[in-house]
């Protein structure tokens, strides 16, 4: 069978409109739920009280041991149950949200682990408190450390967000499998989709990874 | 002592009635990891060896590579493999080939990074030490690199064998009767949900950890024979261990 | 010393390189002699699946888990509407033996097909033009018209398309069936249309308020009802059939093959005639909700009236 370029002209607007700004917001979404929320849980992981730390790191790894696959399964059908229903999209960026939150909690402790013990011991000498030590010192050096990573895994949700297709959010993959159904023609939607994704984030990694050996030099 | 099959039909209720296919579906997952694993491990090797060779064009081919499995996407492989290549070339793979297939690329691709900066990680002088002891280029990789190389690539290779795992729950999605698989048609078929998504997540997470049980125990092995200090197996002391800063 | 070290972890090494050859390469192979099986063009198989299936005396069908029509009950046998029918019919060709695929959505059935995962299809999907064009169909076995699932008083009065449009109310289908179709004819905007991979997908959607009613077969929408969501404050419409550009579309299910199998077509439409002279297909599958009305109906017609252009 050959490639039908008339299928492929006709579809590609609607792939490349309404597909591409699905798959933006749960990439979007999903990553900003998962810097701020992993952001959170390191701090809370940080924590000297046992009974913090200890549960929320079992949390994060039980988390990061399971398959987002079955996470979005459990967010879009079993929360319902309990009353809490919301558009698939929205349970999609929670789904990667959360899971993601798990891997970016790790980065941003290597963050703050990475901030030089001097720092904490000066400001302890300069007797400043634990709020402003953390919210103007070792935060913002931390974050900063972080940001390749964080932006690996902003690369990382946006190939992963096709998943999200699978509990019916009509994002480029959604849309191209169900561009597919109809016509029978999977060949085209399917090529497109892989190639949109290639052409997205092999430059965003190569950005990345610029600026990682930019901040390696400051 | 009485024994529990886990995956019998006896087990009392819903148990019963969800954990024979569940196990079912846990074998195929175990096998399509294994393979992946297999496969993805030989391709790291290769192409880790390849992206610090010297020459410039087998380096650009391993980073070509690299760049282009890190990049896509591995559900829309996944579908591209099944539903859009038969169509193309006239051939169609068997799903669970086609899984291990698109898994094992994906991550050899990953785990040839960690290869290469495993490599990049031994002491310049031990390269320097093995040339000044008139070792072939193939001796200094098989005997004196790699051998340290590899004690530096457990940790990291446990993250993408967990991560590999995860991944084949996606399989799932053409129609591999893995564990995912497995637990949806459960709740497609009635059975309630809260037990079978819970299951899920159990099962996935003992395989989970069973991976991290043995990355550790090769990790302890691995640097022994290198003569380092063997770190704690067990993962609570470790980060404990990591954080006293040793 | 030294060298006895090394020996231990080359050993350790090269045997769990071994291990990995020998895991490794059979598999490969056994990949690859499945990729010559299927890479065979389809002339080559056209009788073979026929003949195969008697040869092994089992053969694999393709099911949607879509109560009533193909579905795996609790103890994990194949069942549903299609499949009994279609045990009995492959018996009487020599096929003892259904070896089911479950495909994750209805739209996969047909792709499926195609793709050699299994022989032949068996989920009562309905025999339209537009299917015809990419598999042969058996001749129709029931055929069953529409109903709309809603929340119990159907709270927005939906008995019809007209119905959906006018109320405003969101309907959710399954992928690959017929009933976006019917919806887009009678100008149902998009926006109103959810698409739902499989039908216990598309019961939680409406428990879970995010669609308002669904468009299915009355059959299946009963059946499901009775058997999973009785407790539920939910009810099936009256029946009704769709009409699309003037013409009725009463919805006549069959079995899927693949165009290249015409031998196993026509084994199969031989067999399925004597069991509709027979009366014999309404037993096999009243318990599943079916009457008289839909097993005759389907009795008259004959695949070419449905798809006139094959």
């Amino acid at each position: 069978m050959i490639w039908d370029w008339n299928w492929t002209w006709q579809i590609l607007p609607e792939l490349l409109t309404q597909g591409l700004l699905v798959t933006v917001q749960a990439t979007v979404g999903g990553a900003l739920l998962a810097f701020v929320l992993g952001l959170f849980v390191a701090v809370l992981r940080r924590s000297r009280r046992r009974w913090i730390s200890g549960p929320v790191g079992a949390v994060t790894e039980f988390i990061r041991s399971t398959p987002l696959l079955v996470q979005l399964f459990v967010v879009y059908y079993v929360l319902p149950d309990f009353g809490i229903t919301m558009t698939a999209l929205t349970t999609g960026i929670i789904g990667l949200g959360v899971h993601y939150a798990a891997y970016t909690s790790e980065v941003y402790r290597a963050g703050i682990e990475g901030v030089p013990k001097g720092q904490w011991e000066a400001a302890v000498a300069l007797n400043m408190p634990r709020h402003f030590v953390w919210f103007s010192i070792i935060l913002p050096q931390a974050v900063r450390r972080s940001l390749p990573a964080l932006g690996n895994y902003l690369v990382a949700i946006f190939k992963e967000s096709p998943q999200l297709s699978v509990i019916t959010v009509v994002d480029v993959v959604g849309l191209a499998r169900e561009l597919g159904s109809e016509s029978f023609r999977y060949l085209e939607p399917m090529t497109i989709a892989g190639l949109f994704f290639l052409i997205i984030a092999i430059p965003a990694s190569i950005l990345v990874r610029r600026l990682e050996r930019r901040l390696d030099h400051t | 002592m009485m024994t529990i099959n886990p995956c019998s039909a006896d087990l009392p209720g819903a148990l019963g009635e969800t954990m024979p296919f569940l196990c079912e579906g846990a074998v195929i997952t175990l096998q399509s990891a294994a393979g992946g694993a297999v496969l993805a491990l030989a391709i790291a090797l290769l192409v880790g060896l390849m992206s610090t060779s010297r020459l410039a064009g087998v380096r650009g081919v391993a980073r070509v590579y690299t760049e282009f499995f890190r990049g896509t996407s591995v559900l829309v492989q996944l579908f591209w493999l099944f539903y859009a290549m038969p169509l193309l070339t006239g051939f169609q793979l068997d799903k669970v080939f086609a899984g291990i297939l698109a898994l094992g690329l994906n991550l050899g691709a990953y785990g040839s990074e960690v290869v290469r900066g495993a490599i990049q990680a031994v002491p310049p002088t031990q390269t320097e030490a093995a040339i000044a002891l008139n070792l072939s280029p193939f001796q200094r990789m098989r005997y004196v690199i790699l051998p340290q190389a590899f004690v530096e690539m457990v940790p990291p290779m446990n993250n993408l064998l967990i991560e590999l795992v995860k991944l084949t729950s996606l399989l799932s999605v053409i129609t591999v009767a893995d564990l995912a698989y497995q637990g949806r048609l459960l709740v497609n078929s009635g059975s309630d949900q809260i037990l079978v998504f819970g299951l899920l997540l159990v099962i996935y997470f003992l395989i989970s950890y069973a991976i991290t049980l043995l990355m550790r125990f090769i990790e302890g092995r691995a640097a022994r024979v290198v003569g380092r200090s063997r770190p704690s197996m067990l993962p609570w002391r470790r980060s404990a261990a990591a954080r006293a800063g040793r | 010393m030294t060298a006895h070290r090394w020996t231990r972890r080359d050993f350790f090494r090269s045997s769990g390189l071994t291990a990995a050859a020998l895991v490794g390469g059979p598999a490969l192979l056994t990949a690859c002699s499945r990729v010559d099986n299927g890479g065979a063009t389809g002339a080559t198989t056209a009788a073979d699946s026929l003949a195969r299936a008697k040869q092994t005396g089992t053969i694999k069908v393709g099911v949607a888990n879509e109560q009533p029509y193909g579905f795996r009950d609790k103890s994990g046998e194949l069942t549903g509407e299609a499949p009994e029918v279609a045990r009995v019919i492959l018996k009487a060709l020599g096929v003892d033996t259904m070896e089911m695929q479950i495909v994750d959505s209805f739209g996969s059935l047909i792709p499926g097909l195609q793709s050699k995962q299994y022989d032949f299809i068996a989920a009562g999907m309905f025999i339209i033009p537009e299917r015809c064009s990419q598999i042969s169909f058996s001749n129709p076995d029931y055929a069953a018209a529409s109903a709309f699932l809603v929340p119990k008083g159907n709270p927005k009065k939906i008995a019809s398309f007209e119905d959906v449009v006018k109320s405003g109310a969101k309907i959710g289908v399954l992928e690959g069936a017929v009933e976006k179709g019917y919806a887009e004819s009678n100008d149902v905007p998009g926006g109103q249309i959810q698409v739902f991979p499989n039908q216990n997908a598309a019961f939680k959607g409406i428990l879970a308020k995010r669609v308002d009613a669904i468009s299915l077969t009355a059959v299946s929408l009963r059946w499901t009802l009775q058997s999973q969501y009785a407790s539920e404050s939910l009810e099936v419409t009256e029946s009704f059939v769709p009409v699309v550009d003037g013409k009725e579309q009463l919805g006549a299910g069959g079995f899927g093959f693949r165009k290249e199998d015409t031998a196993l077509v026509e084994a199969f439409n031989a067999e399925l005639k004597k069991l509709q002279a027979a009366k014999g297909v309404l037993p096999l599958i009243e318990k599943f909700g079916f009457t008289a009305t839909e097993v005759d109906k389907a009795a008259e017609l004959t695949v070419q009236q449905l798809c006139p252009a094959s």
